[in-house]
């Protein structure tokens, strides 16, 4: 899975890395001073990498927990994320990140503690909630057993509960939740995408039907659950695919387990754009004209005949 | 007349070695010869002009001339692979052991380059490139007096996925004015043919996969040909060609031309508003 194990020198022996180091003790372990000397080089191939990632260990230093972009959010008025790992697992043909880095080789963040004192020093600055959004820069739970990070941090949350985090996946390792007491300021989002469009376009990411049962499982046990559609993949019958999901999601799930659902549209930045169609000129995904919001306001109505107005997010 | 899409993509390796003892296996393997005219290198390639090997001499700096050298000569594109093949000293790899470079630290500037890890069959190493040879050679990792330099010069030509090098073990540590004979080295070489060969062989895939994505569409010169572009819209009609081939592959780009377009400007217009009326539809199950 992974081609080369890349150690800041400083974390050298850091316990976590040495864990990682013995854990994938057959692929070379490459010192380097700091990550960015690996993961930023100029001209490196996203796609490329992404058949054969390194894991990069690092230690960050600052901008642990940053504010989200305006309209970023579900209902909160302080929000921030923050990214312990940089990169995912799956290989969605939409997916920012191919136009964020240069790189698809893995960068986690070693040091979690740090991430903790960030987040408490927000708690004391805000009076209401606060937002915590994890996923922004890679899936919350695929690298989990690699990470250990969401089960290190779920005791912070219990003892903090106006501290809301927002755990955004797409896979089946959400299901380890099971084994914890349901937090109620801990949202396990799921991005959804109807299952033909996520077998086109989602390398990598598990069958629908069984991320439906985790979802399914942990709302019973009672955890918060988010339906994340963003982005609405802009195909000919999208009202069709996706009125299938909303009915495969109501079928298992009651309105009121539901703590939010966002929806978004395929759009990114023009230099952002120009970057993904290098890498993948074949693909069709980029190559049709932005449909507008159409597909964003029409599934946002169609949410609406199960979810109050005040759990829909739409952005476009 | 008949118009051909495009020219396939021609697709080769840039060696660059230091010494003729190096060369020579490489040479014989790859049926290069040497090139005709006068040049300040020892350069040679295969007949049908893809794949060219230079002998650089020793050191970083002539190392790094030499690749840039060579990249200029040969007109190397972004998706040419550059392999630099050599002996190297290390503190207790046994002789004749070979090793692909995972970072190669430049030991006269502190700067530190990191090949990725892509063969599958040899292990890597550090290599550390280093102004004089190394009588003692302490650390556990490779030591040369070239890779540094080759890294530098061929990574402005070239995408860093595609630039490696890969070393032959040839001692523990040199003396000063101590030399290896000629004949001892290019049986190293020798010896670890089919690993270089398989190396090689993975370089031109990879090089092939960039090739493929970076080349221009279908039809590109040949619109270019009977029309004017400025530069920004000769890369409009390269992406439109582009969105042609993926959404209507089947229909003949250069026939809906000719019918609606009398200028450059009129072409992409017309393209942009043909295509802009297809929709993303799933692939038949
Ligand atoms: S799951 Fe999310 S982060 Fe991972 S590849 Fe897909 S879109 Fe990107």
């Amino acid at each position: 899975m992974i081609s080369a194990l890349y150690v800041e020198e400083s974390i050298w022996e850091h316990p976590r890395a040495l864990a990682l180091r013995e854990r994938f003790a057959k692929v070379p372990h490459i010192r380097c001073e700091r990550y960015g000397e690996v993961f930023n080089r100029h001209g490196q191939d996203f796609r490329v990498q992404k058949s054969r990632p390194a894991l990069i260990l690092a230690e960050k230093h600052r901008h642990h927990v940053l504010p989200t972009p305006p309209g970023y959010g579900i209902g909160g008025q302080a929000n921030y994320y923050f990214s312990h790992i940089l990169n995912c697992l799956y290989d969605c043909r939409y997916c920012f990140l191919q136009g964020l880095y240069q790189s698809a080789n893995y960068v986690f963040f070693l040091n979690f503690e740090a991430f903790q004192l960030e987040m408490k020093a927000l708690l004391d600055k805000h009076h209401d909630n606060v937002y915590f959004f994890s996923g922004y820069d890679g899936d919350s739970f695929a690298l989990e057993s690699l990470t250990g990070f969401v089960r290190a941090h779920l005791p912070f949350f219990a003892q903090h509960p106006r501290a809301q985090l927002e755990l955004r996946t797409k896979s089946l390792k959400a299901k380890d939740l099971a084994a914890c007491t349901p937090l109620p300021n801990v949202i396990v989002a799921f991005t959804l995408t109807p299952e033909r469009i996520s077998r086109e376009w989602e390398s990598g990411v598990p069958p629908l039907a069984k991320r439906l049962d985790v979802m399914q499982a942990l709302a019973e046990q009672g955890w918060p659950i988010g339906l994340r559609m963003d982005p609405i993949i802009p195909i000919e019958s999208y009202q069709q695919h996706y009125g299938e999901l909303l009915d495969q999601v109501f079928q298992r799930l009651e309105p009121a387990q539901i703590h939010s659902a966002t929806l978004g549209s395929m759009r990114f930045p023009k230099a952002m754009h120009k970057t993904m169609v290098k890498l993948h000129p074949e693909e069709p995904l980029f190559a049709t004209s932005d449909p507008g919001d159409a597909p964003v306001s029409w599934l946002s109505e169609q949410l609406g005949r199960w979810l109050p107005a005040s759990k829909i997010f739409p952005c476009t | 007349m008949s118009l051909s899409p495009r020219q396939p993509p021609r697709l080769g390796l840039r060696l660059v070695v230091a010494l003729p003892a190096e060369a020579s296996p490489l040479i014989s393997q790859l049926a290069l010869s040497p090139i005709p005219g006068e040049h300040p290198f020892k350069i040679y390639r295969d007949t049908a002009q893809l794949h060219w090997l230079i002998v650089s001499g020793i050191g970083r700096h002539a190392s790094s001339i030499a690749t840039a050298y060579l990249a200029g000569l040969s007109r190397a594109q972004k998706s040419v692979a550059w392999l630099n093949v050599g002996i190297a000293g290390h503190a207790t790899l046994p002789v004749g052991e070979i090793r692909a470079a995972h970072k190669i630290t430049d030991a006269t500037l502190g700067t530190s380059y990191y090949p990725p890890v892509l063969f599958d069959k040899l292990s890597t190493e550090s290599l550390m490139t280093m102004p004089e040879p190394e009588s003692a050679i302490g650390s556990n990792m490779l030591v040369d007096m070239e890779a540094a330099g080759f890294y530098a010069s061929a990574a402005t030509f070239a995408s860093p996925e595609l630039i490696h090098a890969i070393k032959v073990v040839s001692d523990h540590g040199m003396q000063a004015g101590q030399r290896l004979s000629k004949a001892t080295v290019t049986e190293w070489i020798n010896q670890q043919r089919p690993a270089l060969q398989q190396a090689m062989e993975k370089l031109l895939d990879l090089s092939n996969q960039f090739a493929q994505r970076w080349a221009d569409p279908d039809y590109y010169d040949a619109i270019l040909a009977e029309y004017h572009f400025t530069a920004t819209q000769k890369n409009q009609l390269r992406r439109l060609l582009q969105r042609w081939q993926v959404l209507l592959k089947d229909d003949d780009v250069v026939d809906f031309v000719w019918k609606h377009a009398a200028t450059g400007r009129e072409v992409l217009a017309s393209l942009a508003e043909r295509l802009d009326r297809e929709s993303l539809t799933l692939p038949e199950a």
